[in-house]
């Protein structure tokens, strides 16, 4: 039996958003105990896995007391940490880190010490980041830096872990009887008053946590009054317990003539409602991911279009991104998102036409976001942009070549040629040079870098051994140089078999004939 | 006009009030009103208190013999609060007489410590930590002015030495050996940033990286 440990010191959503990895595990090792490392400011959000072992926390608010400084000593809060982790031990198989933060990687180089038994990112003995495999490199040193993000963190951590894209195991939250008996009986009369057509009731979360993420009190008013008006859907409120969620809300009902129900609750209370709602419209991240783990029906409200790849919910979950600065009128809008919400409760397919500054999006575990409807060209491209680095990054680090990559393959053997020779040139150079000094190493890292800056799988390969490598320098200049020396030649064979793809793939007989010159160039290294 | 309680080798003396309470008296100065105790205690608490309603924890400055205490606790219960009493009591003796006379309450006290080594107590440091509301019971505080100036204005060292006693390492553990490269003024920065990180460092590492997202989160 596996002892596998999650650590995520991250928020509410992150931690529902969590629950992708909680049923991977299970999937994959189903007589695993996991456990869950979490802040206790979180904690309450973790609360709601009932399939986990085991919860242990940390106490930030304290520990960030303690650090203050002035009559605290530092070593009050070593004191504090060290207690904490008492109980979490260094028994473990697997250790998880899905945090991708500096605090949570000393946590998993602490916990792993010695081990090889993480996955994410921590830091070895001399100080440097270290990545469990290619995919949390390439998440680390390449896509932090991209303005879209072809792969959520949750699909790297997924790849990472080799987890199967069609996953089987459900995971379970907690659910509270009394909650669910009386949302039962609201619900119930929820249907009787509207009983002589079938009537699917909408739960729509409207704020989150900036106000440019959240609806406008003027598109909250016409959301609604659009799912009201609409012949078989029937809106329900749903609200943080939060004063200024309250004030909105009944603020809301007061200009519908209070004719809107709306429900205030708690993380585990929130289940039940999900539970026994037709379909949740959300502008938040924590109760989609909440909704999305109980296969509740969902439709995602996005205004930010920096934020849409970033963190999809389930296989099969539509997104409605809204571009305010090309909306005139929020009307048509808001009449869009009540038929998509009307398609998807009665399981039709999404074929509406999207008006100006409405697109519509589709995510699959598998294939990442699909776009189905938009009026706008430039999401066109975005969204052309992202399949293509999501395409590149599968075919450098999993060797799966799709068609998009084979029509623009000219241009990528020209790259694989420049990074070819720029491997060459560093290796000659580090070669004839007896006393390399360390900053000669760095600057022949460096030009490996082809002209070109586009994306490519030559370009994210190399980025990806590069920062692996860099990783494992010290100090000794010496045993540096043998370390880039042996890194150009496994780059240089790993390249030289994703070209071959790229060949094999398109057929070209007069490419094949061009292995001697490969050959005769590997001679010379 | 009022009984003494007198024992020639002790600094405290004990009175009793006109309502027939008994009131220390330490190295001459009177704790409690020596006409009715209970009476100063409630109108003392009733201006002290109001300030610090919301505290859920309260840290009170000079144990005397617990009047303002009991006071406190009255007005506490009568409010429906649960707050949590913590009495700090720089001389020994007036606690053990107080146990004597009086008897536990229900709250907790430390008393006779040093300030260094109140801030060496797990107890003390838990309980500062809930930024607890502070009652200086004038008396006691006079009384002790230097003791709780040094309490309010100490400064922790944050050395190597430090972190051996508040951790209060066994001899020859794994962080006590590894500590012993470092001489014991060293900052606890400075270990951290050892050629070679050791399983304990990392968790300096971490604590410097948690303070780093505390200051984030404030600013």
């Amino acid at each position: 039996m596996k002892r596998i440990l999650i650590i995520n010191l991250r928020r509410f959503g992150d931690i529902f958003y969590s629950a992708q990895m909680i049923g991977g595990l299970l999937d994959k090792y189903p007589t695993a105990e996991i456990y869950y490392l979490t802040y206790q400011e979180s904690v309450r959000a973790a609360h709601v896995f009932s399939q986990l072992q085991g919860l242990y926390t940390i106490d930030r608010e304290k520990l960030g007391i303690l650090l203050k400084g002035g009559p605290f000593s530092m070593a009050h809060a070593f004191k504090e940490l060290r207690n904490c982790l008492q109980n979490v031990g260094f028994e473990w198989d697997l250790i998880v880190n899905i945090s991708n933060c500096s605090v949570s990687a000393f946590l998993t180089s602490y916990l792993s010490h010695a081990k090889e038994n993480y996955k994410g990112i921590r830091y070895s003995t001399n100080g440097t980041l270290e990545f469990s495999d290619d995919w949390i490199a390439w998440a680390n040193e390449i896509m932090v830096d991209l303005a879209i993000t072809p792969f959520s963190y949750m699909e790297i951590f997924q790849k990472s872990l080799e987890f199967n894209s069609n996953l089987q195991t459900r995971v379970e939250l907690v659910h509270s009887k009394e909650h669910d008996i009386s949302t039962h009986n609201v619900f119930s009369k929820l249907h009787d008053f509207r009983a002589s057509e079938k009537v699917y009731v909408v739960a729509l979360q409207l704020s989150a946590s900036t106000s440019d993420k959240s609806a406008s009190y003027e598109e909250a008013v016409q959301l609604i009054q659009n799912i009201f008006d609409h012949q078989n859907l029937y809106p329900l409120l749903l609200v943080g317990p939060s004063e200024n969620e309250r004030v909105f809300a009944r603020k809301l009902n007061a200009d519908l003539e209070n004719t809107l129900f709306v429900v205030e609750s708690d993380f585990i209370g929130l289940n039940s409602v999900l539970r026994t709602v037709d379909l949740l419209l959300t502008v938040d991240t924590s109760i989609k991911h909440l909704a999305a783990i109980q296969n509740t029906k969902l439709l995602e409200l996005q205004f930010n279009t920096n934020l849409l790849f970033k963190m999809p919910a389930n296989s099969g979950s539509p997104v409605v991104l809204l571009n305010r600065e090309k909306i005139d009128h929020f009307q048509p809008c808001a009449q869009f998102i009540a038929d998509c919400c009307s398609h998807i409760v009665q399981n039709k397919s999404l074929s509406l036409e999207a008006p100006a500054g409405a697109s519509l999006f589709e995510y699959s575990l598998e294939h990442g976001f699909s776009l189905i409807k938009t009026g706008s060209q430039e999401i066109r491209e975005m969204h052309a942009y992202y399949s293509y680095q999501r395409a590149c990054v599968t075919f450098a680090l999993e060797l799966k070549l799709e068609s998009m990559l084979c029509n623009v393959s000219k241009e990528l053997l020209a790259e694989y040629r420049e990074i070819l020779s720029n491997i060459l040139a560093a290796y000659r150079e580090i070669s004839q040079d007896g006393e390399a000094s360390a900053s000669k190493i760095f600057n022949a890292i460096n030009k490996l870098e082809p002209a070109n800056y586009n994306m490519s799988p030559f370009k994210t390969l190399l980025a990806v051994r590069k920062g692996q490598v860099q990783s494992r320098f010290s100090n000794d200049v010496e045993s540096n140089r043998k370390i880039f020396k042996e890194f150009l030649l496994n780059a240089k064979d790993e390249f030289a078999d994703l070209k071959q793809l790229i060949i094999n793939k398109q057929g070209s007989v007069s490419r094949r004939v061009r292995i001697p010159t490969q050959e005769r160039e590997e001679y010379e290294i | 006009m009022y009984q003494q309680f007198q024992n020639q080798n002790s600094s405290l003396q004990i009175a009793y009030s006109r309502s027939n309470l008994p009131v220390p008296i330490w190295r001459g100065v009177q704790l409690h009103s020596i006409y009715d105790p209970i009476k100063e205690a409630e109108n003392f608490i009733t201006s002290a208190f109001a300030p610090l309603r919301e505290k859920k924890n309260l840290l009170i400055f000079g144990l005397g013999f617990g009047y303002h205490i009991a006071s406190l606790l009255k007005k506490l219960n009568e409010e429906g609060l649960q707050t949590t009493v913590m009495v700090i009591e720089p001389e020994e003796e007036i606690y053990r007489k107080f146990l004597e006379i009086i008897g536990p309450g229900s709250f907790k006290i430390i008393a006779g410590k040093s300030v260094r080594d109140l801030y060496r107590d797990q107890n003390f440091i838990d309980f500062l930590c809930k930024k607890p509301g502070i009652i200086r019971h004038p008396a006691s505080f006079n009384l002790h002015v230097e003791y709780f100036k040094e309490l309010l204005s100490y400064r922790a060292t944050n050395t190597v030495a430090e972190l051996r006693e508040i951790c209060e390492l066994p001899k020859n553990s794994e962080l006590d050996c590894l500590l012993g490269n470092f001489a014991p003024d060293t900052h606890l920065f400075e270990i951290a940033k050892y050629e070679v990180m050791e399983q304990d460092f990392f968790l300096m590492e971490m604590l410097n990286a948690i303070s780093a997202t505390v200051k984030e989160g404030r600013a």
